[in-house]
């Protein structure tokens, strides 16, 4: 399984900071979340991992070779991103949709295989939308958009899985199911996850370690009970939480009064 | 038998019905049995001359030039990410228009008339190229709106030529901007290119499939954006450069082919663009069929008689899908 790091990566976004020379270790089987304020740059940093936009400076390296050494399509059996966005300009099926995540598999004069067929089957059957395989994308609700391209990124079937808010437009239901999914992914074969989260109590329940974008560039990366605390949290989000203990940990909550 | 393969079977079936309604019809009418006597035997006869020297190729053109159009109007779709797109919308058939209507203002001959066309096309093409390739970022917004600039100023090159042009070469360049098939000579190149067309767009479908969901979600799944958007502009614009050359600016057979088939067909690039290369060449040959015999002698530009045919059936289409789309 490949491992992800970084080296002196500093990334912008005009002139705000996102991260200033972070290194980074994303090893096999570890499960990262990252946290942040709207627009402290979570999906800008997801996007330069999977190479979609270039970095200010520094290195990111996936099994010790430089991102940018290695062709678009092997990246892409090594490494898969979920979008927050996906455009749909012309209408497709569901299951047209989920089979253009096995393209990395494929060469460009053979059609999907019988085999394909069925890994996108399984990849449907795991978000639970087998009985739509035939509808048009374009006619399902946002949760339901939403799990078609998890299954596209489960299709696609790559080592490290990058995952842009999964819970959105997810229930609470389907969030619990993807995200045991993900974890199972991590711990039974060795897949690193490196997702973008607003949840403190499932970044908590899932993740194994994490990444605070603070403001002007300022991260903290550690494991994730070491990071988790009120303090940290608190100056995160620049809101007040309340800190309540339960029998799986301490558990936070905004202070609505203050 | 699977969808795709019924699809395309009915396509060739249409496609030779088109061929035989075409080759029969006209001031001379002819019976089905006397096109087969004319196409497969060699005796000089009346017939054989009206078939082989009249008919037959002005309905290959038709078909030929039908068949680029559409499949230039499905790339350009997905290129541009637009629906709206059609072959002419970065300017190409406007740099041929100028070139074109230069030469017949200075009375040059037919060959020089195509050959002038495909230059002012090529032009364009480069034109277009260049000042949306510049530095920097190559997008599809930045192209769109580099080509309908360059496109709107082809458009007033072409007024300002109409608008002094004499009284005698008016008809001609009208009948030319319209769409008109009568001076069309394809050759064997025709049929060359567009059938390397369908090679090379059947191995980038799979990969236009993708990039219709996005530019990210193209490249996370193993796509290099960049050279598959330069092949499909370059692809598109040559391909309507040489439709263009051959029978002026045919309207509406690049717009609405495709869509007819994503709605007949669904949005799989490797069916969509060679059943859309077969319905376009069916749409122009009826087309042109029946604008040189609706009001014979007098001929129609056959653009017209796109627009009249292609409106109707599209809004059917468009109108059932809806109700469809309303019901489940």
């Amino acid at each position: 399984m490949s491992q992800l790091t970084t080296r002196q990566l500093t990334i912008r976004i005009g002139n705000q900071s996102v991260c200033n020379e972070l290194n980074l270790t994303i090893e096999p089987g570890q499960v990262w979340g990252i946290l942040g304020r709207n627009g402290a740059g979570k999906t800008t940093l997801l996007h330069t991992l999977a190479g979609l936009r270039p970095a200010e400076s520094g290195e990111i390296m996936i099994d010790n070779t430089s991102l940018t050494q290695v062709p678009r399509k092997q990246l892409a059996r090594k490494l898969g991103l979920l979008l927050q966005q996906t455009e749909e300009s012309f209408p497709a099926t569901v299951m047209e949709t989920v089979l253009t995540g096995r393209h990395p598999h494929i060469n460009n004069w053979s059609w999907e295989s019988n085999e394909d067929v069925e890994i996108a089957r399984k990849a449907l059957d795991i978000v639970q939308l087998s009985n739509m395989q035939q509808r048009q994308v374009d006619q399902l609700s946002g949760g339901e958009r939403q799990r078609v391209n998890i299954a596209c990124l489960i299709a696609q079937a790559p080592e490290l899985f990058l995952l842009d808010e999964p819970n959105s437009h997810l229930d609470l239901k389907y969030q619990i199911l993807i995200l045991n999914y993900m974890k199972q992914l991590s711990q039974k074969n060795g897949h690193g996850i490196i997702m973008s989260l607003h949840d403190i109590q499932l970044a908590q329940r899932y993740c194994s370690h994490v990444l605070l974008i603070f403001d002007e560039g300022r991260t903290s990366v550690g494991p994730c009970h070491e990071l988790l605390n009120r303090d940290n949290l608190c100056e995160l989000y620049q809101q007040p939480l309340l800190e309540i203990d339960s029998e799986i940990g301490p558990v936070f909550i905004p202070d609505t009064n203050s | 038998m699977s969808r795709p393969v019924l699809l395309l079977t009915s396509l060739i079936l249409l496609s030779i019905f088109s061929f035989m309604v075409s080759l029969s019809v006209g001031s001379y009418a002819l019976t089905p049995e006397q096109v087969w006597t004319a196409l497969l035997t060699d005796e000089a006869s009346l017939q054989h001359t009206i078939v082989w020297e009249l008919r037959a190729p002005r309905a290959y053109n038709a078909f030929i030039t039908g068949g680029l159009l559409s499949i230039a109007g499905a790339l350009m779709q997905v290129l541009l990410r637009n629906p709206l797109a059609d072959p002419y919308i970065l300017g190409v058939s406007g740099g041929a228009s100028v070139a074109a209507l230069l030469s017949m203002s200075l009375g040059l001959s037919a060959v020089w008339l195509s050959g002038s066309a495909f230059a002012g096309a090529l032009l364009s093409i480069l034109l277009v190229f260049g000042l949306s390739h510049g530095r920097g970022n190559w997008n599809p917004t930045r192209l769109l709106l580099t080509g309908v600039v360059i496109a709107a100023g082809w458009g007033a090159v072409i007024n300002f030529i109409l608008s002094t042009s004499p009284e005698k070469p008016l008809r001609g360049m009208l009948f030319w901007l319209m769409g008109d098939l009568s001076h069309a000579d394809a050759g064997l190149s025709g049929l060359v290119v567009l059938l390397l067309a369908l090679i090379i767009s059947f191995v980038l479908a799979r990969q236009l499939n993708i990039l219709a969901r996005g530019e990210h979600q193209a490249s996370v799944l193993g796509v290099s954006v960049q050279p598959l958007r330069i092949s499909l502009f370059l692809l598109a614009s040559i391909l309507t450069a040489v439709a263009v050359t051959q029978a002026g600016s045919v309207g509406f057979v690049g717009l609405v082919v495709p869509h007819m088939l994503r709605l007949l067909a669904g949005s799989d690039h490797r069916l969509l663009l060679p059943a859309s290369a077969l319905t376009g060449g069916c749409l122009l040959l009826i087309s042109d069929t029946v604008a040189r015999t609706l009001i014979a002698p007098q001929q129609l530009p056959v653009g017209v008689i796109t627009a009249f045919i292609g409106v109707p059936f599209f809004l059917y289409l468009l109108n059932k899908n809806f109700n469809r789309q309303a019901v489940t």
